[in-house]
């Protein structure tokens, strides 16, 4: 009998461990006593080398963060860091942490090359800014040592809760080259949107190639949906072809041959008016000759797309320069003519610009997509979500609060309802939550914000196994039975009746699984996780405490 | 088991009543299933719907929508201080460039026109095709949910006892559909897996009775059916109540401070949550009862 008490005791607290071991890192507390910027990045820009100067003007203060090239991320075999990317994220976090005080605080006298990157603090003394760090408590106050045992992972959030977005697109099938593969350019397409995406610098984005021609793209924590957006559905297809003849409507450009089209170009601003132009079907020159493209400024500091082509480009543009010197090249993206200018030479060396109405995000947007590649079909966007951080944050908030309000509502009732036993049942539901969270975290699941509904609905169904042991119980008391007979009467009794009735909850929970998508799939897993923690803690744990404070015949009476 | 019959009456009537409205009113689905595009702003000034309208109004000038401007529904945020607001409006006939374009041209039509905070809380925009999938996807979640439950009663219990369970399901799925519809929830994916949550934990709670009515009758030397059912449900009426009272606990807590996005989740569950209490003892049990007394009858 004993020895079978030890075993139970020992899994008991090792799934205690287990979870404590991965929900810790995920805790603010941790983050208190590690600090919020990265273990890595703390020792890849530590805090033994942070100086802290006045500033010139004698009313402000500087710190200087510094690299220090011997940490272990700049001299990885594989994928070593770059010492400005670390810089940058650890000034930012910074800079941040000092804005959320209500100081001001920003990037000066930045020398990326050699290591290091300042922050310049106003108003503040040089002791002022040294507490103010240490209480934004961004560097470790423990050895950092001890957080390389613990797994790195924290729980991932889903995109309703961080923000981002979540698109689908159609590849449209319509506009695929008629020699081309339908797999093929799905497959392609999403190669040349992962490029995009890369160099766009988004972390952690999923692009994925889905039945029937569509391409799902999850980002999660972006910043500027819309320019992502933009970033992906160009088609990048740009073409130079020859102008024949331009007017204001299609219809004066009549009659068009086989070898002709009749191509818009989209006025810059409301005010002008709209052109067509009538130009040689077949282009000149096109976006495969590309070798690079970047955003630049023209003399006059307007943002422009310089573009450099390959061997066969640049060849095939000084012949064709060459041979229509005074006549209008049009340059034609996405089937829209972007510009017309009129070739005054020839142009050699491969070389050339688009210019005229960008923004200069406009111009690094297009560098960027023409730089990865033309798509190789359009696309069409058959669902688009965003969600905004702004929004998360606050589900987070109305979640947590609504979660704590509810988790505190059941607790009382069951410790006033069952006294003793009650407080028992509660103890094994904060523990039912902790193993959600820790399994959560273990599996690499998300936390949506159905699936935080999922852990409050599991809060208040969890107690029911215990409901229906505890009324068992009473009622073998009533009857007469000893309170250890009672407490093993009530368990064995109401085993099956769990069991059948978590099931068929586990059932519809499992369907909802494999048919839902993003959020709901969210509700599932924590409901799920939870569900089948329950049989753990509210019959297991709970019958050994009972069965310990039975043990004996010493125990009359129960509180229940 | 003397009362049966008021309570027979009571959920006939509340049946009827759900199918009418169902068939009346129908259910108010949202973009997740009929497609369409959801728009959910802070504007920087105060604002009211007629505002909203007017500005949409100026976009439909400007531009060639597919829709027109009366269709859009604007909502006002509780507690969005006249700033926040969810519009709505409908999704193109077609899923097309064209057609996907216009979403992006009215959110920055409507920046200029009406600003609002730095980015959009939340941009949704579902085109037909995807609404029609997830319209398969929910029924044939729904019924594979339902055939799994058949499934394991009819594997756990006799005839008799799954059918009580299955008809207090139907039940509770019909009167908390009507509900919804009555209320004018909009019926999206979450209200979606709301009711399919509750059709488990209906069938949970049924399945705690009939378990015990299975017991007594084994046990008891009572010849008297009616009244094992009258004690068994007796016996577990402390934990059928107190269950529902700790999941009604987390569920209102959810429902008044979880937030407007899962306002139509956590009031479909706090129905069901009631609905699916009642059903359990006042339709699965006489049910059951009804049918084996039919049976029962030649042997007398």
């Amino acid at each position: 009998m004993k020895s079978k008490f030890s075993v139970k005791i020992i899994v008991v607290l090792a799934v205690l461990l287990f979870s404590l071991f991965y929900t810790l890192p995920s805790t603010k507390l941790w983050d208190q006593a590690f600090g919020t910027i990265l273990p890595a990045e703390q020792r890849a820009v530590p805090q033994r080398l942070l100086e802290f100067t006045t500033g010139d003007d004698g009313a402000s203060a500087l710190i200087k963060f510094q690299v220090d090239r011997m940490a272990e991320v700049f001299n990885l075999a594989k994928n070593p860091a770059r010492p400005e990317d670390i810089l940058n994220n650890v000034v930012d976090t910074a800079r941040k942490a000092f804005v959320d005080m209500g100081v001001e605080a920003r990037v000066f006298n930045h020398d990326y090359a050699g290591g290091n990157v300042s922050l310049l603090v106003s108003g503040k003394t040089k002791e002022e800014v040294q507490s103010l760090l240490d209480t934004a408590g961004l560097y470790s106050k423990l050895p950092l040592a001890i957080t390389s045992i613990f797994p790195r992972s924290k729980i991932t959030l889903g995109l309703d809760l961080k923000g981002g977005i979540d698109l689908v697109y159609q590849v449209d099938l319509e506009s695929i080259q008629e020699n081309d593969s339908v797999t093929d350019a799905v497959n392609r397409s999403v190669e040349i949107i992962r490029n995009r995406i890369d160099m766009f610098g988004i972390a952690e984005p999923s692009i994925k190639a889905q039945d029937g021609n569509r391409i799902r793209i999850q980002l999660p924590g972006v910043k500027d949906p819309e320019r992502v957006k933009q970033l992906i559905q160009n088609t990048a297809m740009l073409q130079f072809h020859m102008v024949i003849d331009q007017a204001l409507t299609a219809a004066q450009l009549e009659p068009i041959s086989a070898d002709n089209e009749i191509v818009l170009m989209q006025p810059a601003s409301n005010r002008q008016q709209a052109i067509w132009f009538k130009l040689v079907r077949k282009p000149e020159v096109t976006g495969r000759d590309l070798k690079f493209a970047r955003a630049s400024f023209d003399e006059m500091g307007a943002p422009i797309v310089h573009l450099e082509f390959n061997a066969e480009g640049a060849a095939r543009f000084a012949q064709v320069t060459g041979s229509h010197i005074g006549e209008q090249i049009a340059i034609v993206l996405d089937n829209k003519v972007h510009s017309a200018p009129a070739i005054q030479s020839r142009i050699t060396g491969g070389i050339a610009q688009i210019t005229g109405g960008f923004a200069l995000e406009e111009a690094q947007n297009l560098a960027i997509v023409l730089r990865a590649g033309a798509l190789p079909a359009s696309l069409i966007a058959l669902e688009s979500r965003v969600v905004g951080p702004t929004l998360g944050q606050e589900s987070i908030k109305a979640g947590w609060s609504a979660g704590i309000v509810g988790t505190l509502l059941v607790l009382l009732f069951m410790a006033f309802f069952y006294k003793f036993c009650g407080i028992l049942a509660d103890l094994a539901v904060l523990f039912n939550t902790l193993i959600i969270f820790a399994v959560l975290v273990f599996f690499g699941g998300t936390l949506t914000l159905p699936g935080i509904a999922g852990l409050i609905l599991t809060v208040g169904m969890a107690v029911d196994a215990n409901v229906i042991i505890f009324e068992r119980i009473k009622e073998e008391l009533r009857s007469g039975k000893t309170v250890r007979s009672a407490i093993n009467a009530g368990f064995d009794r109401a085993f099956s009746c769990i069991i059948d009735s978590n099931l068929t909850t586990l059932l519809t929970v499992v369907i909802l699984y494999m048919l839902g998508s993003g959020p709901i799939r969210g509700f599932a897993t924590t409901l799920g996780i939870g569900l089948i923690a329950n049989v753990f803690t509210a019959i297991v744990c709970v019958k050994l405490v009972l069965d310990l404070y039975s043990k004996g015949e010493q125990a009359r009476t129960l509180s229940i | 088991m003397r009362n049966r019959y008021t309570f027979y009456g009571l959920s006939i009537s509340l049946i009827m009543v759900s199918i009418l409205l169902l068939a009346i009113k129908g259910l108010n689905y949202g973009i997740d299933f009929k497609g369409g595009s959801i728009l959910h702003v802070r504007f920087v000034e105060e604002s009211d719907e007629n505002k909203v309208r007017e500005v949409f109004k100026q976009i439909e000038k400007e531009r060639r929508l597919y829709f027109s401007s009366d269709q859009i529904i604007v909502q006002s945020v509780s507690g969005g201080h006249n700033r926040e607001f969810i519009i709505q409006y409908p999704s193109a006939p077609l899923d097309t460039a064209d057609n996907a374009e216009v979403h992006d041209h009215i959110l920055s039509d409507l920046k200029r026109l009406a600003p609002f905070s730095d980015e959009a809380l939340e941009v949704s925009n579902v085109g037909p095709t995807m609404g029609e999938e997830l319209k398969k996807q929910g029924i044939q979640a729904a019924l594979l949910s339902v055939v799994g439950i058949l499934l394991y009663l009819a594997w756990r219990f006799e005839l008799q006892s799954a059918s009580g369970a299955i008809i207090a399901l139907v039940h509770d799925l019909i009167v908390v559909l009507g509900a919804v519809s009555f209320l004018g929830l909009e019926f999206d994916i979450t209200v979606l897996a709301a009711i399919l949550t509750l059709l488990g934990y209906s069938v949970n709670d049924s399945i705690v009775i009939l378990d015990r009515i299975r017991e007594n009758r084994k046990i008891s030397k009572e010849s008297n059916f009616a009244k094992v059912i009258d004690s068994s449900i007796n016996q577990t009426l402390g934990r059928t109540l107190n269950t529902s009272i700790t999941t009604l606990l987390a569920l209102f807590s959810l429902l008044i401070i979880g937030g407007a996005s899962i306002k139509g989740f956590a009031a479909t569950l706090t129905i069901g949550c009631i609905v699916g209490t009642y059903s359990s003892i006042f339709i699965a049990s006489p049910i059951l009862y009804e049918m084996t007394a039919r049976q029962d009858r030649p042997d007398e």
